[in-house]
């Protein structure tokens, strides 16, 4: 039996509030930080996707520009290319839509006549514009992460700008 | 007798804490700033190429386009000029230097481009190259 004589011992109404508040200060923290991670690996993705893109594009161009026999830049955003190398000639680079098509004669299948998506499906190329300049092509690209969530922190636009000689002009 | 944290003991804790907290705070802003400038170093990089194949361009124009001094390269109705001032892309600046290297037949170009990483940090990239006038008659 209980002896009666000693006290109960439990919590207190002071400490119960205490606990829980403490508890919601650590679980709101918790759960923002959280929240932050998930958000910063789909920023750094969606950056990720634009970089390497643009990379990928300029990187391309590049070596096609300075391999090119001759160049004829049909208007600002479409580019042919008669190449040096004559099992691989020619060479077109165009936007069209939402990405940037690429084509070339080396008996694969992506010819001229039916050019392939050069960048990835989630990626908007925006602007693609060329100026040649005494046997330099200048050109910027400027890609954005195509996605259909209103959530401003996935958006990521990016824009390289590069140049290239045609080095047969040399 | 009472049982309880020592006022030692409650200053080393919070002391450790806040050791941990400061650390992985610096660890991701230190990843967040070298992604940051690898990126800006891309882009700074893309401008000084541009400005290399710019002046190679100029010199095979003409021998005389390259007159000594700092010197900015702007596009002007489908060809390149020199200019008086640096050229500027947002806050990426890019400085084309042109002296005589060995001989005013040798000229050095050095192309830099510099940037404020942040208010307190300059970065700049660099590449020097020498151009020659091989094509000069001799008597």
């Amino acid at each position: 039996m209980r002896n009666l004589k000693k006290p109960l011992k439990g919590f207190t109404l002071l400490e119960i509030i205490i606990y829980a508040a403490l508890v919601g200060v650590f679980l709101t923290g918790a759960i923002s930080l959280a929240w932050n991670l998930v958000y910063a690996g789909l920023k750094s993705s969606a950056q990720n996707e634009v970089t390497n893109n643009l990379n990928l594009v300029s990187k391309k161009l590049t070596y096609e520009i300075k391999n090119a026999e001759s160049i004829t830049i049909n208007n600002s955003s479409s580019i042919t290319i008669e190449s040096l190398d004559s099992t691989r000639n020619e060479v077109t680079f165009f936007l069209d839509g939402q990405g940037l098509m690429f084509g070339v004669d080396d008996g694969g299948s992506c010819s001229t006549d039916s050019p392939c998506l050069l960048t990835g499906n989630k990626i908007l190329v925006t602007d693609f514009s060329l100026e040649e300049v005494d046997g330099v092509v200048n050109f910027e690209i400027l890609m954005k992460y195509n996605t259909n969530s209103s959530n401003q922190r996935l958006n990521y636009e990016s824009s390289i700008y590069g140049a290239a000689s045609v080095r047969s002009l040399e | 007798m009472l049982k309880g944290f020592s006022l030692i003991e409650l200053i080393l804790a919070i002391g450790l804490f806040a050791i941990l907290v400061a650390g992985s705070v610096g660890i991701i802003n230190l990843n967040n700033n070298s992604v940051r400038l690898a990126s800006e170093y891309d882009t700074a990089y893309s401008y000084l190429n541009a400005g290399v194949e710019g002046i190679r361009s100029l010199k095979k124009q003409s021998w005389s386009n390259l007159d000594n001094g700092d010197h900015g390269l702007i596009i002007d109705s489908g060809n390149y000029v020199l200019q008086n001032d640096p050229d500027n892309w947002n806050k990426y600046t890019r400085t084309i230097e042109i002296s005589n290297g060995y001989s005013a037949d040798v000229k050095e170009i050095k192309v830099t481009v510099s940037w404020d990483f942040s208010p307190t940090k300059n970065e700049s990239i660099s590449e020097t190259f020498f151009l020659t006038n091989w094509a000069k008659a001799t008597l």
